[in-house]
């Protein structure tokens, strides 16, 4: 079960950190949107990092809520995996 | 299990980092795309996880329609392992007589890697025997433990447990099929070399009844003895394991009773799937029981009747001449004979068969008709005791020339070692195959996953 732990905790971090990099590629691309240079290429990059970001955050959400409902239904329907047959 | 707790969490570790590639503010699309795919290889491991039990139940189900049974996989193993035992003392039998013979270079040259061989298919059967109960009984914690490895971040270890997972299915539900499988392959190969085929023999009298009990011999034209086989209480005697078999030629069959021996020149008929029949209807004898006989010469004595009911026997007879007509019974039951409604003066004998006791009555009749009643009360029902010689067993050892225990040998060899290794083999490969639809490369719905998140 250390391991489980081990495993559950990372993933908080990941998780955090995912958070993290959602705001500052939200920052960057709407930076990169309204920086007086008048290349559309950068605007276009803006955009780009701004989307996958948004669809980032979109599917962490999902993914959170989805991932917490199961591990709620798991354990409230919880049985003890039979054992492997004797012989 | 702790496993599938693990897995399920390294799933979801694999889908944040994959979320997590998506929203790094680093405009590289091969890093989008892995984060795609990473989040797509999350959830389907996820999947996985809780198709553990629907994985354990495929095992039973795919077993139960295409009608896997383990029991007589068992049986098989524990025959077929008796035969190559068997056929192994045999060439060692062999190997010494032709020591004693001063044949000795014979023996090392000869049978001396034959029975390396033949050990070494005995090696391998029973290597596959025992790998196929054990992955049967360990198939949960082997999908349980693929599950977890399937669901390491990064496909690190997906190939693997892919494999764990459709190799305990595989092999559970296609390892007692091998019996099928050398079945298909069996059209008599062991008697190349020896003129004979497996079947049966029945004998029954003239008036309907199977002869129980009896035995069965047969000679060749020289009056050598080709084979010894005792018949069941049904009257039937078994000839179909492959130290027995029948002769397909032409030879002299007896039928030997308490007391009574009846020969006749015959070739066994083809019955269906390979196998042979010898059926004898036998003259002069009427069954009045397991066990009790009745025997009478056919020339001067005419039976027209014989009529049967609870404990007792009526014959309805005529002579021609004054005759001897034997009631035969084995030791230990009471019988009472009734000659036209009288006890007739009897003569009391008594005699050895096969290791069992019988008491016999000589009823003098004399020409004209008669009825004869035989009532038997408690009789015994023993088989004798018969040292049976098989027909194959018999040649192969007499045989002078090796090409006879060469081809037994190789068709051994061929059986037990060649077929299960190539039925080893197609498992193998559809394992791989199962592998690979459970995990190794990017089947089009998932790919097609990958592209839309």
């Amino acid at each position: 079960m250390e391991l489980v732990e081990l495993i559950r905790g990372l993933t908080a971090q990941v998780v955090a950190v995912a958070w993290a990099l959602f705001f500052a590629s939200w920052v960057v691309g709407w930076a990169l949107k309204g920086m007086p240079i008048p290349f559309t290429r950068v605007k276009k990059i803006g955009e780009r990092i701004l989307e996958d970001g948004v669809w980032a955050a979109f599917w962490l959400a999902v993914g959170s809520s989805v991932f917490a409902l199961v591990s709620y239904i798991a354990s409230s329907v919880y049985q003890p995996l039979p054992q492997p047959p004797s012989p | 299990m702790d496993l599938l707790t693990l897995a399920f969490n390294l799933s979801v570790l694999t889908y944040f980092i994959g979320a997590m590639l998506k929203g790094a503010p680093i405009p590289l699309a091969s890093l989008k795309k892995l984060g795609s795919r990473l989040m797509v290889d999350g959830i389907f491991s996820a999947a996985l996880v809780f198709s553990y039990r629907a994985l354990l139940f495929s095992i039973s189900y795919f077993g139960s329609v295409l009608g896997a049974d383990w029991a007589a996989f068992n049986q098989w193993f524990v025959r077929e392992t008796t035969v190559l035992v068997s056929l192994i003392s045999l060439l060692k039998l062999i190997g010494m007589g032709y020591n004693k013979l001063g044949l000795g270079y014979l023996a090392s040259g000869f049978v001396s890697p034959l029975v390396n061989v033949l050990v070494n298919t005995l090696i391998t059967l029973l290597t596959f025997y025992v790998a196929a109960h054990a992955i049967r009984h360990v198939a949960p914690i082997l999908i349980s433990t693929g599950i977890a490895l399937h669901s390491v971040p990064f496909r690190l270890t997906r190939a693997a447990g892919s494999v764990m997972i459709a190799v305990a299915i595989v092999f559970s539900v296609g390892a007692p099929f091998l019996p099928n499988f050398i079945s298909i392959f069996q059209q008599g190969t062991l008697s190349v070399g020896v003129q004979a085929a497996p079947g049966y023999a029945k004998a029954a009298d003239l008036y309907g009844s199977a002869i129980a009990f009896y035995v069965l011999e047969g000679y060749d034209s020289s009056g050598n003895l080709l084979y010894r086989y005792a018949s069941d209480s049904a009257g039937i005697v078994n000839a179909t394991s492959q130290w027995k078999w029948f002769p397909t030629t032409a030879h002299t069959v007896a039928l030997s009773l308490p007391g009574f021996k009846y020969t006749v020149e015959k070739a066994p008929t083809l019955a269906g799937n390979g196998t042979v029949e010898i059926n004898l209807t036998v003259p002069g004898v009427v069954a009045v029981a397991i066990n009790a006989f009745v025997y009478f010469y056919p020339s001067s004595v005419d039976v027209y009747s014989v009529q049967r009911s609870n404990g007792s026997v009526a014959i309805r007879l005529s002579c021609q001449n004054a005759s001897e007509i034997y009631v035969v019974y084995q030791k230990g039951g009471s019988v009472n004979v009734l000659l036209d409604g009288r006890q007739p003066p009897t003569s009391p004998a008594s005699l050895d068969w096969y290791g069992l006791g019988f008491e016999a009555l000589i009823v003098d009749v004399q020409a004209g008709d008669h009825t004869l009643v035989i009532e038997t009360s408690g009789l015994a029902s023993s088989p004798p005791t018969v040292e049976e010689v098989g027909f194959v067993a018999h040649q192969l050892s007499s045989d002078d020339s090796f090409s006879a225990l060469l081809s037994v040998a190789s068709a051994a060899f061929f059986q037990f070692m060649v077929l299960p290794i190539a039925y080893v083999a197609m498992l193998v490969a559809t394992s791989l195959a199962l592998a690979k639809l459970l995990g190794g490369i990017d089947s089009k719905i998932a790919r097609a996953l990958v592209l839309a998140t």
